[in-house]
């Protein structure tokens, strides 16, 4: 043992450099920038501030804008037929990964190539909405975070009941034109089924559709359930104010809603998603294939309540949630 | 010190004969001692350095892997402590979830409890409180509504039994959708009345804790449960990914290593061909702490070491050469000298003096070479001298020879002119007397008286002519020895083809020849044949009828001897006078050729610087005849009888 440690150091010390040389700096100058198709789902107002996360978290390992790296920024502004037409327009740029968030710009994008990278910032359930194989292997071109909206909306009626217990018939909103929403429109119907409630799902197939939908139900529901999808998140302000008018307790899903007078959200932190995001794409750029990178789930969840708005519904929001409430709006 | 080599003026010149050639003949000893010197230096240095250099490397990496091999193991069991430190502060936050008892209107307390918990503790995905009876009483998550009284009956599930039972629950790690990491602790409250709670933990958070824990710079730490499946890892894909550790041997060599040792507590370590791994258990929860250098890093310092002690051991290697240059040059240079001293006094150039003034035995060895050169020089110049000398009186007395020759010439041409001038002076008168006999015998023919007078007359008158004509053949026969033309020859040989002539010519006598081989002599093949055959005639004539004639060949001294005996009358008087030339044979009147030809015989032999002699036999039944000639120079002097 100890001659073949003598030898084995011998040999190794002739093997290695006397000095170590240095792992390579985060920076890794290619030798020309390489090229991420931003396929923004929504509009620059209402994700604008995500993707800029999404950039400032990949120079934070090294990518600097136009020193190695360049964005090519395309805004479908939840227009369904676009994800296809920029997802194409990338591939004959030929850029070297598609960045993008929600489920059907990833089902388009998947469609326009299989060989170009895909990361998704967030999708609702991806292996469900076949995004991926399974969430610790892909296993095709596409990777990213989930937002488990579909599994959360339990915990989001909870909290609607908890403020509003009376609520006998709640209206589900969703977009039925993208698919992850109406998975997640399919699980909160089927709890609130199992807590007793009656379910309206009106259709909503487009912007022109969202005003009509409200008033549907304005007389028959009692609370409001919103589904996650583009075209709300493009639309809070007026979503918003719908519901305030139609006077109204609703759950939302991300806080965004809530600063503008929603009254309580549930839902995973973007920004951490879209910060992640960039790291799962620094590893892809370093070689990493999507195929062996695991799909995570989100370990945040944010809590947003608005008094304010609880008080114009004439509700309380109750101690215990403010107690769990990650954002209050007063 | 000095180092030259010079001629000595002072001295008589050189006796140099082959100076030019001699400095060069042994190159090949050239430079020998020098380059021997120079290794030898060398070979020492590294000697005394290499053995401590090993020496050095031997234990110095001993210890360093020692030091190496604690330090990991320290930092695995530290990792691990992290670990179970985090596990710990869980379980002391799910404490406070298991203060209040149960009683009928204290479940809202307890959902608050339990919201705030999650608030806390992030890892906490769910939270389930039961009741003394295991009974689920709240359910709160982060993905599910709150769920109060739901009546579900966990009594005899193992979360509450064991937690009843040993306070704690450490349930093994799953992964939700086979990818998230989670783990099920249950814990009971200090007082039997408090129930217990039940956290899924999400082992996923442990990544900030194994992420933070460093190991020198490019190593790192990770973790695996009682199955060897990753748990965490500083890459959170690696553990998604739900990798499968079990095979990897350093998981199966922690396993045995627990599984074997009553201490838990005990740090392992293995190697192999790219990182040192330490692990350390992490206890209770089974799990095993892997901190993993890799060997470059680990060695680096080593490494280093062993470079400097390369370059170290170059450096003075390298510095040992040139010094081992400079001092056997030092220690050669004198050497050199004296051999190219030595080199040329051997060549014969005796006045080179070689100085060395390096006051050491050298410097003996060089005076010593010098006091040879000048006894030599001393010598040579005796010797000359000497040579000078014997030169002249040797050129004095062949001076004289050469007169004395010169004279013996001039009184044999003298003589031979006498000789041929009475010769043909004497011819005319002795034939007037024969003819006036002649006429004398004519006109009294009957006068017998005067018949006898006159017969008389003409033999004197004949015996006057044979002796004119004797004396002037001895003369002719002088010069005929004179003009031989000697050159080395086999005398047996010549011995046997004279007597093989003479059997030929003489008949009732025997010829033996005894002769010994390789003897050579210096003379005229012709004139020794004349000799001997003269000889061999003479024995012939005198030999008794039947008898032999012996004819010897043998060596005395530095001659030659030709013997040849006959048994025969043996000889009256002075053998010696028979070699005259003026004298008469024994024969007769008729035989003026034999009275010759002994005289011929030493004339040929004594002409060779040899003798010739007759002899009678001791017994007195013969006479042997002997010839003496010196034997050819390089015969006499190699071979000894």
């Amino acid at each position: 043992m100890k001659r073949r440690d003598f030898l084995g150091t011998l040999l190794g010390s002739l093997a290695s450099a006397p000095c170590l040389l240095p792992e390579r700096a985060n920076a890794e100058p290619a030798q020309k920038p390489v090229v991420i198709g931003i396929l923004g789902a929504q509009n620059e107002a209402s994700q604008g501030r995500l993707w800029k996360e999404f950039v400032e978290r990949l120079r934070a390992m090294g990518w600097i804008e136009r020193q190695n790296i360049v964005f090519e920024y395309r805004w479908a502004d939840a227009h369904n037929e676009r994800f296809g037409q920029i997802a194409a327009e990338f591939v004959r740029l030929n850029v070297d990964l598609i960045a993008t968030s929600s489920t059907p710009t990833v089902i388009a994008a998947k469609q326009a190539t299989s060989s170009i990278p895909i990361v998704f910032a967030n999708a609702s359930d991806p292996v469900a909405n076949g995004l991926v194989a399974s969430l610790s292997r892909p296993g095709g071109n596409a990777t990213g975070l989930s937002t488990q909206l579909a599994d959360s909306a339990s915990k989001r009626i909870g909290l609607l009941r908890e403020i509003a217990p009376g609520i006998r018939r709640l209206a589900i909103m969703a977009y039925t034109d993208d698919p992850a929403a109406t998975r997640e429109a399919k699980e909160a119907d089927a709890v609130a089924r199992r807590l007793g409630l009656d379910v309206l799902a009106p259709v909503i197939r487009s912007v022109d559709d969202i005003e009509p939908a409200f008033n549907a139900v304005k007389g028959q529901a009692d609370g409001l359930y919103f589904c996650n999808s583009n075209l709300f998140n493009t639309r809070r302000r007026q979503i918003v104010s719908l519901t305030v008018a139609a006077k109204l307790p609703a759950v939302y899903d991300s806080y965004g809603f809530v600063d503008l007078g929603g009254l309580i959200s549930y839902g995973p932190n973007g920004s951490a998603l879209f910060r992640r995001a960039a790291e799962l794409v620094d590893k892809i750029l370093r070689g990493a294939t999507p195929a062996d990178i695991p799909v995570e789930q989100p370990t945040e969840f944010i809590m947003a309540a608005n008094t304010a708005a609880a008080k114009a519904l004439g509700v309380e929001i109750p101690q215990t949630l403010l107690l769990q409430a990650d954002r209050i709006v007063e | 010190m000095t180092i030259s080599l010079q001629s000595d003026a002072s001295k008589a010149g050189s006796l140099s004969t082959r100076t030019g050639v001699s400095i060069g003949p042994r190159r090949k000893g050239r430079n020998r001692l020098f380059s021997k010197y120079v290794a030898l230096f060398v070979l020492v240095v590294a000697a005394a350095l290499l053995p401590n250099g090993i020496f050095e490397i031997l234990f110095y990496s001993r210890d360093h892997k020692a030091a190496l091999i604690e330090i990991q193991q320290a930092q695995a069991i530290a990792a691990a402590a992290k670990i179970s430190e985090f596990i710990k502060e869980i379980q002391n936050q799910l404490g406070w979830t298991t203060q209040l008892p149960w009683s009928s209107g204290s479940t809202e307390q307890h959902r608050v409890d339990a919201l705030r918990l999650l608030r806390q503790v992030p890892a906490v995905a769910e939270l389930t409180l039961v009741d003394p009876t295991g009974h689920e009483r709240v359910h709160v998550s982060r993905l599910t509504m709150d769920v109060v009284d739901s009546g579900l009956d966990l009594s005899n599930d193992p979360k509450f039994t064991e937690a009843v039972a040993r306070k704690v629950y450490y349930g093994p790690v799953y992964f939700q959708r086979e990818s998230e990491p989670y783990m099920t602790l249950a814990i009971a409250g200090t007082r039997k009345n408090t129930g217990i709670s039940i956290a899924e933990v999400n082992l996923k958070l442990i990544w900030d804790v194994v992420s933070q824990i460093t190991v020198g710079k490019h190593g790192r730490a990770y973790v695996t449960d009682a199955h060897g499946r990753l748990i965490a890892h500083p890459d959170i894909s690696a553990v998604l990914r739900n990798s499968d550790m079990s095979t990897l041997p350093q998981v199966r060599a922690a396993q045995e290593s627990y599984s074997k040792s009553d201490v838990p507590d005990k740090a392992s370590i293995i190697e192999n061909r790219e990182h040192l791994i330490a692990s350390a258990p992490i206890q209770p929860l089974g799990w095993t702490m892997f901190v993993e250098l890799p060997i470059d890093e680990a060695y680096a310092p080593l490494y280093a070491a062993l470079w400097r002690l390369a370059l170290v051991i170059l450096a003075a290697s390298l510095f040992a050469a040139v010094a081992g240059v400079v001092l056997a040059r030092r220690m050669v240079g004198p050497i050199q000298a004296l051999r190219a001293g030595a080199a040329r006094i051997g060549g014969g150039d005796f006045s080179q003096r070689i100085s060395i003034k390096t006051g050491d035995e050298l410097e003996g060895l060089a005076d010593q070479f010098n006091e040879m050169g000048a006894q030599l020089q001393d010598s040579y110049a005796d010797l000359e001298n000497k040579v000078a000398l014997r030169t002249a009186e040797l050129s004095q007395s062949l001076e004289a020879l050469a007169r004395q020759h010169q004279n013996d010439n001039r009184n044999i041409a003298w003589l031979r002119q006498l000789a041929a001038f009475l010769r043909h002076e004497v011819r005319h008168p002795i034939a007037r007397i024969n003819s006036s006999i002649e006429i004398a015998a004519l006109t009294s023919p009957r006068d017998t008286q005067l018949k006898l007078h006159l017969d008389n007359a003409t033999l004197d008158a004949q015996h006057v002519w044979n002796l004119v004509e004797r004396a002037s053949q001895a003369t002719d026969a002088e010069a005929f020895v004179r003009q031989g033309k000697p050159e080395r020859i086999d005398l047996g040989r010549l011995l046997s083809e004279c007597l093989e002539a003479h059997r030929q010519t003489s008949s009732g006598i025997g010829f033996q020849l005894q002769a010994l081989d390789g003897v050579y002599v210096e003379a005229d093949a012709t004139l020794v044949k004349e000799a001997v055959s003269n000889l061999l005639g003479n024995a012939a004539s005198f030999a008794h009828p039947d008898s032999i004639v012996v004819l010897s060949l043998t060596r005395e001294g530095e001659d030659a001897r030709i013997g040849v005996l006959n048994r025969g009358p043996t000889i009256p008087g002075d053998t010696d006078e028979l070699f005259s030339p003026f004298r008469s044979t024994r024969a007769g009147p008729a035989s003026e050729h034999q009275g010759l030809g002994l005289y011929l015989v030493r004339l040929i032999a004594e002409y060779r610087g040899g003798s010739a002699a007759i002899a009678n036999l001791a017994d007195g039944s013969g006479v042997e005849a002997t010839i003496r000639l010196p034997l050819a120079s390089d015969y006499a002097s190699s071979t000894q009888r």
